[in-house]
């Protein structure tokens, strides 16, 4: 028999949720733990972010920003910024990032001239993107970002990662759906916790860049 | 041997030795509670029924069939085949699809009423859905002379309308001794039910799926 040619595996957030319970044991999913487990699943997508920049995250934006603009702000959508350069003729020159410990010790911060110096002042609900000096005239900023993972709004939908991560997702929504049900063996928790440790140390090495990596000591 | 429906109360008459008027009159009524006696307590397979009914785009209904007494399972016909659709109440349909008059191929089904189901999400195209299901059996009487239960549990029949004759001419030891024997005939027959499906007979959890009843080979 042929193999299907078809790769496009991509389960719907409901269709791992099924899963997962199955893992766990138990009774059929209720409407209240569906909508438990997605939040459940945010929980899980906004672990895998603390634990690595997800490559299908990254993005590169390009932002003007016009004379005398001392700060962009930006949304929640974006977790951090990588890397900021400014484009001037065609030519990107790279922004050095300071701390809010080396941000504070500028004593001119609002001298004009062309930024060279960067801080990303993170926020709760936003962030913000600091200049140094203050932008003598329109520049074009081109930044590389990391966004978060979008939220699991509807249980229809498809979860907001690559096909690598979605054992790691199936484990660890199986563990977080085992903590909320009553009953569940104690060793079966510790197994899908195991198994959620192990898919995250997987994935993880599979997302990883293939280019060549420079290491630089020092600032 | 097979009952028809004369001569199960011709039957019924000789044993209880009691031809009056009102017992022949009553006697309708008598098959007609053994019968349900025996419908909702016996589970055989051969009675389960498929039917065909259609399904309407943008419809998060669907009409059951009017002799539908227990709903068992309900495939939809879809690109590539036939998709079973899994059974949630309609809570957990809501929080799954909480904008019913948005379209997508359906996955879900919920109890609405005795009549009909809910539907998500809500088909996006006409289409046909199996249904498969336990159908009340229709009434023994002289119009319907035979049924699945007069041909093939003939003796928990008799039993059954001995039982309810004997309780309507007030013989409370003789209903006593025919239900025993009624109780009887129905577990016989729902051993016989259980052996006729897979998931009965084949433990999932220990042993071979060859084994038979709890894993025992």
């Amino acid at each position: 028999m042929p193999t299907s040619g078809v790769s496009s595996f991509d389960p719907t957030f409901d269709d791992i949720l099924q899963d997962a319970v199955g893992m766990v044991g138990g009774g059929p999913v209720l409407a209240d733990e569906l909508i438990s487990a997605r939040r459940g699943l945010d929980y899980l997508l906004t672990d895998l972010q603390n634990k690595n920049v997800l490559l299908h995250k990254i993005e590169t934006t390009t932002v003007p920003v016009s004379a005398s603009v001392a700060s962009l702000s930006f949304d929640q959508s974006i977790s951090d910024v990588l890397t900021v350069t400014l484009r001037t003729n065609s030519t990107d020159i790279l922004l050095e990032r300071d701390g809010f410990e080396r941000w504070a010790e500028i004593p001119t911060k609002s001298a004009p001239g062309r930024p060279t110096r960067y801080w990303w002042d993170r926020r709760r609900t936003g962030n913000t993107l600091n200049f140094w000096p203050v932008p003598d005239q329109t520049y074009t900023t081109v930044l590389t970002v990391q966004k978060n993972a979008e939220n699991t709004l509807r249980a229809f939908d498809n979860v907001d990662v690559p096909r690598r991560f979605l054992p790691a997702l199936l484990y660890g929504l199986a563990y977080w759906i085992g903590l909320r049900r009553p009953n569940v063996d104690a060793n079966r928790l510790a197994l899908l916790r195991s198994e959620y440790e192990r898919a995250v140390r997987d994935a993880m090495r599979e997302d990883r860049e293939r280019g060549k990596v420079f290491i630089r000591i020092g600032r | 041997m097979p009952y028809t429906y004369s001569t199960l109360t011709a039957d019924v008459v000789a044993n209880m030795e009691e031809d009056s008027s009102e017992f022949l009159a009553a006697l309708p009524s008598i098959i007609e509670r053994a019968q349900l006696h025996l419908q909702r307590r016996l589970d055989p397979v051969n009675i389960i029924r498929f039917t065909e009914v259609s399904v309407s785009a943008s419809t998060r209904t669907l009409a059951l069939p009017s002799n539908l007494l227990v709903l068992k399972s309900i495939q939809v016909c879809a690109t590539g085949g036939w998709n079973n659709l899994l059974e949630q109440n309609n809570e957990f349909l809501t929080a799954y699809w909480p904008d019913y008059t948005s379209c997508a191929p359906t996955k879900y089904y919920a109890p609405k009423d005795n009549t009909s189901i809910y539907l998500a999400p809500t088909p996006p195209a006409d289409t046909t859905a199996l249904i498969e299901f336990i159908p009340r059996v229709t009434i023994l009487s002289s119009s319907a002379p035979t049924n699945y239960f007069s041909e093939n549990a003939e003796a928990a029949f008799f039993a059954s309308a001995m039982m309810y004759a004997n309780a309507w001419t007030k013989n409370a030891s003789a209903v006593t001794v025919w239900k025993n024997i009624l109780d009887e005939e129905l577990t016989v027959l729902n051993i016989e039910s259980t052996r006729a499906r897979r998931s009965d007979t084949s433990n999932r959890f220990t042993g071979s799926p060859e084994n038979t009843i709890a894993g025992q080979p």
